[in-house]
């Protein structure tokens, strides 16, 4: 059984420097979509990538997108080979990790209003309802438009 | 339910229910969700395994 909070809990206790993002963000910010997977901001150094190997040495991270190559992520990308985004899916659910989040930017534009949740007894940067919102409003599918709707009336309940 | 944007109706009970509830435990309430979407696609691929059940698109069902 897939369970993103065990995938989280993997990415917070190896100390991984990513902001949690899209659908799962939205859950901690309120929102009653149901997602299946977890998308995290991060940057795809080969530091970074071997950090995230370690972190998922047991949990057999495969790269998804591809139907006719999906290698495990301890064998490609190959040091120095550089990539924007990864899709993998791992024994314990599918995580998404993007560089870049349109229309926001690069992970420091996303940190600039990230905030800090307590989560597992760990600290974790979640991207900002703001930024969430510019985020919705951009795009097109039905879902992301209910999506939308939810976390602008959070926003409305907040006192601030 | 209640007219929120246009056209878009949302159950505002569960967002305000969610609303008041510490973030690690809107985690905690999203993966039994979560596990019960996971359980219900495991048994409708089972259940499309049975011939009887099959869904039929439109050129099967003039066969």
């Amino acid at each position: 059984m897939k369970n993103l909070n065990s995938l989280l809990k993997v990415l917070l206790e190896n100390k991984i420097d990513f902001v949690l993002i899209g659908g799962y963000a939205a859950i901690l910010h309120g929102a009653s979509q149901v997602t299946q997977d977890l998308d995290i901001c991060a940057l795809l150094t080969d530091e970074n990538i071997n950090k995230l190997r370690q972190a998922f040495k047991d949990y057999h991270p495969i790269h998804r997108m591809n139907p006719s190559f999906k290698p495990s992520l301890n064998d490609y990308p190959k040091p120095g080979q550089k990539l924007e985004n990864m899709y993998l899916a791992t024994d314990i659910g599918v995580l998404d990790i993007l560089e870049n989040v349109k229309p926001i930017g690069d992970l420091n534009c996303v940190k600039a209003k990230a905030i800090r949740v307590k989560l597992f007894g760990y600290d974790c940067q979640v991207i900002s309802l703001d930024d969430l919102i510019e985020i919705k409003k951009s795009m097109p599918r039905a879902k992301d438009k209910t999506t939308l709707a939810e976390l602008k009336h959070l926003k409305s309940k907040l006192k601030t | 339910m209640q007219n929120n944007d246009a056209n878009m109706q949302l159950d505002l009970s569960v967002l305000d229910y969610n609303f008041e509830l510490e973030p690690e435990q809107r985690l905690i309430n999203h993966q039994r969700s979560f596990e019960l979407l996971q359980e219900l696609q495991r048994a409708r691929e089972e259940l499309q395994l049975n011939e009887e059940f099959k869904l039929t698109t439109e050129s099967t069902s003039r066969e």
